[in-house]
């Protein structure tokens, strides 16, 4: 039963993911400024938002492979089924947190960071 | 007496409450869960009596109904009262009421915590409202900020009355998350696998999550600030190193995900509601599960939009800002699923109905709003105005009261078998929608016209004389709409005419039970094929009445219930829950006995206190039947008793209560870490540094008590295994203590004294709490049927040794990190 738990586990992955982009984006920036990182500058864009950015690319890589397993494994299964309908939550909640996370990218492009 | 009525006899002579008084020592769901409605109800009406006294005082320009020490008073105990004493709870004693009947059990798992835990919150708002009587009612606002609250500016007992009182309801809040968790995925009914599960047990399990992760944080800020006020310790005073911002943060990190926790359990209701009273199924089930997922999520990514502010960089402000509106998306999906449900049908304008219309109305335009506010530029305009009253009352009473009442009317025919009056209803609803539209829509305009909250009076000849009189009209009328509700509901219990059975002709399984439900709920626990289960098989209720169907057995002595399998309800043990008892009453006395001990400084009352909170619970946990090993649940099925299951209910129920005590760690290590990016020494030259050798061996023999008891679980509760590590840990408290603070730490010095304290005291509670539970291991004989009790033992030692491995190993070795 232990391992069903696992694999149910994974319907929450998706926020998960948002939730750690989002913590560790926080924290990247409030730890940054409060060390003035965001004085090293390489290709026109800060250390910080540097860094924001790729963390924002792992995710975001991270929750389209989480989409599209979970749409191969949906198409597969048997309409109504238990496994089915876990297959679709899955998904739906990657999409979700897809658009949160591309949100705050969105403000990592746009804002400076520290003011 | 035919067959069935013999089983209903025995039945009811198992479950039923003991007559008088001793009904105070009813742990049945049913009766808990109308006792926290309808004490929520009556502080309801008293938060209701001083919104009306704020109403009055702000009807004129230079009124002097009350003044400014009272009118701070009023304001601060409404919104207290509304959100800790009136929402939540009776939002969780609705849940606790309806949870089992839908999923189709005869009770919650644990049936004394959800005693305990009304106790509880019933203590605390009496504890906060006897400040009244010492002339020293809080002021300083529902969320309490430092420095105001702190003991510089708030020298008196008002904050105390607040913190004390509030963390004792607070209790309660965390005690219901664990019961509902458990009972929602270890309880339904064989069948009824995640994807049949009704809808408003997906929110309430969201809803119980949140609470589990959303309420330690500001438990922890209450007590921290309590312990800064009676001892000094410092943790938001900014001249030893504190913050006042650390407050704000810990108190919305609860705060925001709060406004979701009132708000999904009343779109559970409507998501039940709604499709029964359009007479077909949700638009659609998944993507209304979907979103109550993912809002309980993102709605902890938004607590510093309370902050906007206070002087955070903006790209920060910009992250908050964003998942602020993207809260909106999943919310909108429900709304829009409720709509297309609606679309095709033609409902009936019934009570229920009309309160769900005015949910639509209110509860959109607050939303809308919402996202208004979400935007830091606008929110800067209004920040601290009325607009941001009106939005909030807008999502609060559109989001929970209006659906709330809707679901009063909807499920009084099964509380108490009779309906209310159809006219009375009508005319309450109207008062209280055109009420609560002109106090409300007219603030906003208050609020954009510059008007401030929390002032208690204004200036005439600024224009804020007519939207506030209106606002005024608009409560009172809202008032009385919410008095004919109340005087509706009281009469219908003598008035009402006999409810027929299932009036709505809804599909969940409450309304296979005659009205009112009998203790035991269920006769028999039904198998589920379907997520309708009384639209697909209508004859259900006949055979469940006849006793066909698990646990339906004619001799029934003890109160069971049936525990299924997490994800695909498989039927696995047979619970035996406990029955009428004193324990949770007296506990919760001798609890509150403890808080009020340290509100009156008597700390010998509050040690002894707590002390018989320890002892009480020992017996509590050791106190049980011996039961046989299995028993039959149906024709054909042998399932064993829950003791003798590897996984009992109750370590499910300690895996959910220590991710609460993680979030506490958590939220903890958050303080440690924003003092370091905001106070310039941190350590500061004062601290004496750690013993680092001598720290690691401690962290080591802590972790060699966890292997020993490892072993002794292994070798199937070993007592000198649980005598070795008790030992261990022992040995490790010392060394870690002497590692610590070889030069002595003086909380009262500076922040970083006082959190590593606060590390130092929340990892001693575990370690206590392990010793106690070590030692009746060590000194019990081996059982069978104690594996369970070792598995729960083991799980707690675990907990406790990696959280203080985390917090200790923070404070050795972040300060040489530097």
């Amino acid at each position: 039963m232990t391992a069903g738990l696992h694999r149910q586990f994974a319907i929450i992955v998706a926020p998960l993911i948002w939730a750690a982009h989002f913590v560790l984006s926080y924290a990247l920036l409030s730890i940054g400024c409060a060390l003035n990182w965001q004085a090293a500058q390489a290709f026109g864009l800060d250390l910080i938002r540097g860094l924001l950015l790729l963390l924002t690319v792992a995710a975001v890589a991270a929750l389209l492979l989480l989409l599209g397993s979970a749409r191969n494994t949906g198409h597969s299964l048997r309409i109504g089924s238990r496994a089915r309908f876990m297959a679709t939550i899955a998904g739906g909640l990657s999409v979700l947190s897809l658009i949160a996370v591309l949100w705050i990218g969105l403000a990592v492009v746009l804002i400076p960071p520290c003011r | 007496m035919t067959d069935s009525e013999l089983l209903h006899a025995r039945l009811h002579e198992v479950w039923r409450n003991r007559p008088g008084l001793g009904a105070l020592s009813a742990v049945n769901h049913t009766s808990i869960g109308l006792r926290f409605i309808v004490t929520g109800l009556l502080f309801f009406v008293i938060g209701g009596l001083l919104a009306m006294a704020i109403r009055t005082q702000l009807a004129f320009p230079d009124n002097d109904f009350v003044g400014h020490a009272v009118y701070n008073q009023l304001f601060t105990l409404h919104g207290t009262t509304m959100m800790f004493l009136f929402a939540v709870p009776t939002l969780e004693g609705a849940a606790m009421y309806l949870i089992p009947k839908l999923l189709g059990s005869r009770d919650m798992v644990f049936p004394r915590l959800s005693a305990y835990g009304y106790w509880c919150y019933l203590f605390g708002g009496l504890l906060l409202y006897s400040s009244l009587l010492f002339d020293a009612a809080p002021d300083g606002g529902w969320f309490m900020y430092t420095p105001l609250t702190g003991p510089a500016f708030s020298p008196g007992k008002g904050p105390d009355f607040w913190l004390i009182g509030i963390t004792l309801a607070e209790v309660s809040a965390v005690s219901a998350a664990v019961e509902l968790i458990v009972s929602i995925l270890k309880t339904r009914a064989p069948g009824m696998a995640l994807h049949r599960m009704p809808v408003f047990a997906w929110a309430m399990l969201v809803v119980a999550f949140m609470i589990l992760f959303g309420f330690p944080p500001l438990i922890l800020a209450s007590l921290l600030l309590e312990l800064e006020r009676a001892f000094g310790w410092v943790f938001f005073d900014a001249t030893r190193g504190g913050d006042p911002l650390l407050w704000q943060h810990l108190f919305w990190l609860f705060g925001h995900p709060e406004v979701y926790i009132i708000f999904l359990p009343a779109a559970g209701l409507l998501s039940t509601m709604i499709p029964v009273l359009a007479g077909r199924p949700l638009a659609s089930y998944t993507a209304v599960v979907i979103a109550l997922v993912a809002v309980g999520f993102l709605s902890f990514g938004l607590w510093v939009h309370h902050m906007y502010a206070v002087g955070i960089p903006q790209l920060a402000l910009a992250f908050f800002s964003a998942a602020s509106m993207a809260v909106a998306i999943p919310t909108g999906i429900q709304v829009f699923t409720w709509i297309a449900t609606l679309w095709p049908a033609r409902p009936r304008l019934t009570v229920p109905m009309l309160y769900v219309f005015g949910f639509f109305f209110v509860f959109t335009l607050g939303g809308l709003t919402g996202v208004m506010v979400a935007l830091a530029p606008f929110d800067w305009q209004v920040h601290d105005t009325h607009f941001v009253v009106a939005h909030l009352h807008y999502v609060l009473i559109g989001g929970m009261v209006f659906p709330l009442f809707g679901a009063f009317y909807y499920w009084l025919p099964l509380a108490s078998g009779r309906l209310p009056s159809e006219w009375l209803g009508k005319a309450a609803f109207w008062l209280m929608f055109i009420g609560f539209n002109l106090t409300f829509l007219v603030m906003h305009l208050t609020g954009m016209l510059g008007m401030p909250r929390r002032v208690y009076t204004y200036l005439p000849g600024i224009g804020w004389e007519w939207p506030n009189l209106l606002s005024s009209i608009g409560g009172f009328v809202l008032a009385i709409g919410t008095a004919a509700f109340l005087i509706d509901v009281v009469l219908h219990f003598r008035y009402g005419r006999r409810a027929p059975a299932n009036p709505w002709q809804a599909d969940t399984l409450e309304w296979t039970m005659p009205a009112p439900p009998p203790p035991y709920n269920f006769a028999a626990i039904p198998e589920i094929r379907t997520r309708h289960p009384l639209w697909d098989t209508p004859e259900l209720a006949e055979a469940l009445h006849q006793g066909r169907g698990y646990l339906g057995h004619p001799r029934p002595a003890r109160r069971e219930i049936l525990g299924t399998t997490l994800v695909d309800a498989r039927p696995e043990q047979v619970i035996v829950v406990p029955g009428n008892t004193w324990l949770p009453l007296l506990t919760a006395a001798v609890t509150a006995a403890g808080f009020i001990g340290f509100l009156a400084k008597s700390y010998w009352l509050a040690a002894l206190a707590f002390a018989g909170v320890l002892l009480l619970a020992l017996r509590w946990a050791w106190s049980g039947p011996s039961l046989p090993a299995r028993m039959q649940a149906a024709p054909g099925l042998e399932l064993p008793l829950h003791p003798h299951h590897p996984r009992p209910p109750g370590w499910w129920g300690m895996l959910m209560a220590l991710g609460a005590d993680a979030t506490i760690a958590a939220s903890l290590l958050f303080g440690y870490f924003f003092y370091w990016t905001v106070t310039p020494d941190w350590p500061p030259p004062t601290m004496p540094a750690s013993n680092l050798p001598l720290g690691l061996a401690g962290l080591i023999q802590l972790a060699a008590s966890s292997v020993l008891i490892m072993l002794g679980q292994r070798s199937g509760g070993h007592r000198g295994a649980a005598l070795c590590a008790l030992l261990a840990l022992l040995a490790a408290s010392a060394t870690l203590a002497g590692a610590l603070a070889p030069g002595g730490i003086m909380p009262t010095r500076h922040a970083y004294d006082a959190i590593a304290t606060a590390f130092a005291t929340w990892h001693g509670l575990h370690v206590l709490a392990c010793l106690t539970v070590g030692a009746v291991l060590a000194w019990r004989r081996q059982a069978p049927e104690r594996r369970g009790q070792w598995r729960i033992a083991a799980l707690l030692w675990h907990y406790t040794v990696l959280q203080g491995l985390a917090l200790i190993g923070v404070l050795l070795l972040f300060p040489r990190l530097l």
